[in-house]
């Protein structure tokens, strides 16, 4: 009991800083999708059943432009096909859960849940802490994505140009890679990504982040298992 | 088809991709080592994809050097020699203000 209150908690620990920057971009999101004229079930609806801000900001604007909805909804996928690389990050510790465990957690990989969960997995082999920990960092994070939605929707966000919070994207991601990087193999998945995912940035969004991170773990790969470079 | 109908579809779909490998976890065997370096390059390659992204492109265009960039390498710089996340998201905002209003 203690133990898990005590795994739970570190979730939540590392996860805070992250979630103060949820409830802001939930704002932005919901914002946008009432901009666009989406009703405020649906639009609010969607940070629950689609839980990405990407791929949703991307969804409600192609519904706005009229869109075909293969086309709306295959780009939403496309946004989200790094989750996928997650799942199979993940899936070695994942086999250790129970079925319920195992697709319940599932759902609450956002980005900053299943990067963290990667690397506290690292260090912390035992399933009931790993499980509990995801369980407190997954939920704390869903809660301001969740509510600044839903006040972005009702409340209309006219957030100032001048705060730039577009910003809250790279930051967040900068503070996620950072601490991955442990490694001169890792370096080189980092610098080999993000340089293949600007050289084909022309493609739709989300194809070039994937053939990016293809790119990259390719090259990391390679470099470690020749260990010509060092840790 | 309507919105709140291609929201589900399109979260349906996020939730398969989210438990993809998940999944098949339990029908695998033993991971083999190189399967497990590749697994460990995951999260450098995809997040510095992401970064990169959003970094240099704003919507369609092509967004040149500014401010973004400069604040995103003292936040990479502070984080690098702390080792403190909180610590990094906190001042990343009012790193961007500062250069904003120098610029």
């Amino acid at each position: 009991m203690t133990e898990r209150r005590t795994a739970m908690a570190e979730g939540v620990r590392r996860i805070f800083p992250f979630s103060l920057i949820a409830g802001p971009f939930g704002l932005v999101y919901g914002a946008t999708a009432a901009d666009r004229g989406i009703d405020d079930v649906p639009a609010i609806l969607a940070s629950v059943a689609i839980l990405a801000g990407a791929s949703q900001i991307a969804l409600v604007e192609l519904i706005d432009e009229g869109a075909t909805w293969i086309i709306a909804v295959a780009t939403a996928l496309v946004i989200n096909l790094r989750f996928a690389l997650y799942s199979a990050s993940l899936s070695p510790d994942f086999r250790r859960f129970s079925p319920g465990w195992r697709f319940g957690l599932g759902y609450l990989l956002t980005d900053q849940t299943a990067v963290l969960s990667i690397a506290e997995y690292a260090q912390r082999p035992d399933p009931h802490y790993q499980r509990w920990f995801t369980l407190g960092a997954g939920l704390w994070f869903v809660m301001p994505w969740w509510a600044g939605t839903t006040a972005g929707v009702l409340l209309g966000g006219d957030i100032p140009a001048e705060w730039q919070i577009g910003f809250a994207v790279p930051l967040m991601f900068t503070a996620l890679l950072v601490p991955t990087i442990t490694s001169r193999p890792k370096l080189a998945a980092a610098v080999v990504g993000a340089a293949v995912a600007l050289a084909t940035a022309s493609l739709p969004e989300g194809v070039n982040i994937m053939l990016g991170a293809v790119a990259g773990i390719a090259v990391g790969t390679v470099l470690a298992e020749r260990r010509m470079v060092g840790p | 088809m309507s919105p709140l109908a291609q929201i589900l579809v399109a979260g349906a779909g996020t939730y398969l991709i989210r438990i993809s490998f998940i999944a098949l976890a339990g029908r695998l065997g033993e991971i083999p080592p190189r399967v497990d370096t590749m697994l460990s390059m995951i999260p450098p390659a995809v997040l510095a994809s992401i970064t990169a992204n959003s970094l240099f492109f704003a919507g369609d265009s092509w967004r040149g050097p500014d401010e973004w960039h400069v604040a995103i390498v003292v936040v990479a710089l502070i984080s690098w020699r702390t080792n403190n996340v909180a610590l990094c998201l906190f001042v990343g905002m009012p790193v961007l203000w500062t250069l904003a209003a120098l610029a």
